[in-house]
């Protein structure tokens, strides 16, 4: 039996243990996105052997709930057990991942959960896709079950006052005998994606969306360290270019989202009214690009700063916005989501110091030049009231 | 001095001290200092008290105003300094306080104090300084969360002109002058309404005798301002411009039971109830507890008045909620801090440990009076 890998973060000062679970989705139609949507739903509201009022007992402690959500590339399941309740916590999980319910009614209730549901303008302006699930069917969900929720696909996290061997070992005695299903042959899909083009809400949101590049990219360095140049903290570009000298927003940001293939660095600000928006991106674009004329050897250091602190010190105003609600915070639950994303995405161990050296060697030339690349070559991204 | 500061911002963890130090100073600003020494930053918090310093329909947003044009600082660039080393800088206004924070690492305590020592002082404003400043504030309150407009209509419709929304109307921002700014700032930031507190990895004693020190050059009396307090006229509805739909209930202090009882029972609401928030400021005086639903358009207000009678049977869950929900404040070194000082700057002795009981000792007969709390409380109603 092979067994998914299990990410530890090691939190002895958190009062709860919490459970992640990463289901990439490279390779997924839009339609299959969909139906990945209601599994989600479907996966983190009851089990074969825990009702969803039992469900929501068990996590009640924990000030957190059991929950999915969808992003630009993968389904994250999460939930949080209090310390003294982590032996209920692994069998969850383990109910959930092996025993969800996925029958016809059990499907129709997430359907009828998720129906009501809007997005918040700030999850669309990171992933204006707008999912359609009004053809979904029960076997559809099943299906996408029996391909996607598999041991070598999916990735495990567990964090907060645990030790490593035992969460090996439980992990282990409540997943060795996991049953799989066959998995369905593939199938023609030809659906698209369809786009967003409105926030829902009173004011509009504008956007610039970078190319995407890979986890190996040797220049992952210098782009990463581009986005705290950009967008941290408020001697950042957009925020000194898009709110002090143009006016032009409050709330303003440059992050780092997932694509299919890799990674994107993603820039946008909030803006009241609707009139010109193009021109309004445009200008704001080009006033960003001007800009890095002026970055000097200060700004390279306050950038890895500002990384330091987020990445070592848990600084909450990290760029890495891996879900939909947009960047992640320090919780020891978002901490153990990052881990483990970064080890479902890229292969590797989530190292802070590490990626924290890579940044230090980059020179302010290979800085512009990676901000450059990102803003002259990014799409514009507009979403209106 | 700086060797010093820097050698007491990294002492080891000293033996037999007590948990943190609360030290009222004669000019009355009070200095709280809570060593974690698990935590990696230390953080700064001063809290002005809005004692004396409420918004009225007329200065409506005046505070947050205020609030914006002191953290850039006295000679300016205070980002700048701060980010240079990795530190940064939040402020918040909000009903009862201005929340001014200072995230810093360990070795930063000295330009941390050098920092809040300029927020002491008021900034040079000029009529220039605030025609820039509007701009940003209206896309400020452009954006305002859609769960916050659904709570700010259940304050107006509880409160009226003592529930005002903190981030202001924009038309009397744009009236403010510089005279006006100035008195405002001496009565928000006499030292009487001041709280600074200090926490992470930093000894007692040391941090302490730093922030006594620097409070204690404030000038001022320990006689405190009396504030206008809240008392609640419910209307049953309102609207709001807002998707959605919420019930606002007003509630006692942060330390009733009954608060804590019905706060459990809005947990209990949401939990049932995906997509639902939750929103509660601890306060002293008179609260506001909000729940409702921007994301999930289907699901009325009504509905939880409707369910609220079936919770009953949740009530072990609820307390597990509220158990939490509280845990959540307390999570970390400064969002404990956060709370901490909020409480203390409202009054000397409210403690997180006074809510903390109240989660924990709340009866059947409390959780059934929020119940009913809920029944009455005010229907807030989005119109978009």
């Amino acid at each position: 039996m092979i067994l998914p890998p299990v990410v530890k973060l090691l939190d002895p000062q958190s009062p709860v243990v919490t459970f992640q679970v990463v289901v990439p989705l490279q390779g997924l139609s839009p339609a299959d996105t969909d139906i990945a949507l209601v599994l989600g739903q479907a996966m983190a509201t009851q089990t074969d052997d825990y009702t969803v009022g039992r469900v929501r007992t068990i996590v009640s402690g924990s000030g957190d709930d059991l929950h999915a959500t969808l992003s630009t590339d993968s389904l994250r399941i999460s939930f949080s057990v209090p310390t003294v309740d982590i032996n209920l916590g692994y069998s969850l999980l383990a109910s959930v991942l092996q025993h969800p319910d996925l029958s016809d009614e059990a499907i129709k209730g997430a359907l009828g959960a998720l129906k009501p549901r809007v997005s918040t303008p700030f999850q669309l302006i990171l992933d204006p896709r707008v999912h359609d699930i009004s053809v979904v069917k029960a076997k559809d969900v099943q299906r996408l079950y029996a391909i996607l929720v598999r041991p070598e696909r999916i990735t495990i996290g567990i964090g907060g006052p645990v030790t490593p061997t035992d969460v090996d070992e439980a992990v282990s005695t409540r997943l060795k005998d996991w049953t799989l299903p066959r998995v369905p042959a593939s199938y023609a899909d030809h659906s698209q994606d369809r786009l967003s083009s409105s926030t829902g809400t009173t004011f509009s949101l504008l956007g610039l969306t970078g190319p995407s590049f890979k986890g190996s990219d040797p220049g992952l360095a210098a782009k990463f360290l581009a986005a705290f140049a950009l967008g941290c903290g408020k001697g950042a570009s957009v925020f000194k270019i898009w709110r002090e000298s143009l006016h032009l927003s409050y709330l303003q940001t440059c992050g780092i989202v997932g694509s299919p293939d890799g990674f994107r660095l993603n820039a946008w600000f909030a803006r009241e009214g609707s009139d010109g928006l193009t021109d309004q991106v445009e200008a704001a674009r080009k006033a960003l690009v001007a800009s890095l004329d002026g970055w000097a050897e200060a700004d390279r250091t306050r950038a890895i700063a500002m990384a330091e602190s987020v990445l070592l010190r848990g600084l909450d105003l990290s760029p890495f916005s891996f879900q939909p609600y947009g960047p992640l915070s320090n919780s020891v639950q978002d901490r153990t989501f990052l881990a483990t994303y970064w080890r479902a995405k890229t292969g590797t161990d989530w190292d802070p110091r590490a990626l924290l050296e890579r940044f230090k060697p980059v020179q302010l030339t290979d800085l512009k030049a990676a901000a450059t690349e990102f803003l002259t070559q990014a799409k514009p991204n507009i979403l209106h009231p | 001095m700086l060797s010093l500061i820097a050698a007491l911002a990294l002492a080891p963890p000293p033996i037999d001290q007590p948990a943190r130090l609360r030290t009222i100073l004669s000019n009355g600003s009070v200095v709280l200092v809570e060593p974690h020494f698990e935590a990696k930053s230390i953080t700064i918090d001063l809290f002005a008290s809005s004692r004396g310093a409420e918004d009225s329909p007329k200065s409506h947003g005046w505070r947050h105003l205020l609030e914006h044009l002191l953290v850039r600082g006295r000679k300016g660039g205070v980002d700048a300094r701060l980010e240079a080393v990795g530190g940064f800088l939040r402020a918040e206004t909000l009903r009862d306080a201005t929340a001014i924070e200072l995230e810093l690492p360990p070795d930063q305590l000295a330009l941390g104090l050098e920092i809040v020592a300029e927020m002491l002082h008021y900034p040079e404003v000029t009529a220039e300084t605030i025609k820039n400043e509007v701009p940003i504030l209206k896309e400020e309150i452009a954006i305002e969360a859609d769960s916050a407009r659904l709570a700010n209509a259940g304050w107006t419709a509880n409160y009226a002109a003592l529930g005002l929304d903190p981030l202001g109307d924009v038309a009397r921002i744009a009236e403010a002058t510089p005279e006006a700014l100035t008195d405002l700032y001496i009565r928000h930031f006499r030292a009487p309404n001041l709280v600074l507190v200090i926490s992470g990895p930093i000894d007692l004693d040391g941090g302490t005798k730093l922030g006594t020190e620097l409070m204690a050059r404030l000038p001022g009396s320990p006689v405190r301002l009396k504030g206008t307090p809240r008392v609640a006229h419910p209307q049953s509805k309102f609207d709001a411009s807002a998707p959605g739909s919420a019930i606002t209930i007003p509630v006692g202090p942060f330390d009733s039971r009954v608060t804590a009882a019905t706060l459990a029972v809005t947990l209990v609401f949401a939990s049932e109830h995906p997509g639902c928030f939750v929103t509660y400021t601890p306060s002293t005086q008179a609260g506001l507890i909000t729940v409702g639903t921007a994301t999930n358009r289907d699901l009325p207000a009504l509905a939880i008045t409707a369910d609220a009678d079936t919770f009953e049977s949740l009530f072990d869950r609820g307390r597990r909620l509220a158990q939490g929900w509280l845990g959540r404040q307390m999570t970390d070194a400064r969002s404990s801090t956060f709370l901490r000082g909020l409480l203390l700057v409202q009054s000397a002795n409210a403690t997180p440990e006074k809510l903390e009981e109240a989660v924990q000792h709340f009866t059947l007969e409390d959780y059934r009076a929020g119940i009913d709390a809920i029944k009455q409380g005010t229907v807030v109603r989005g119109n978009r």
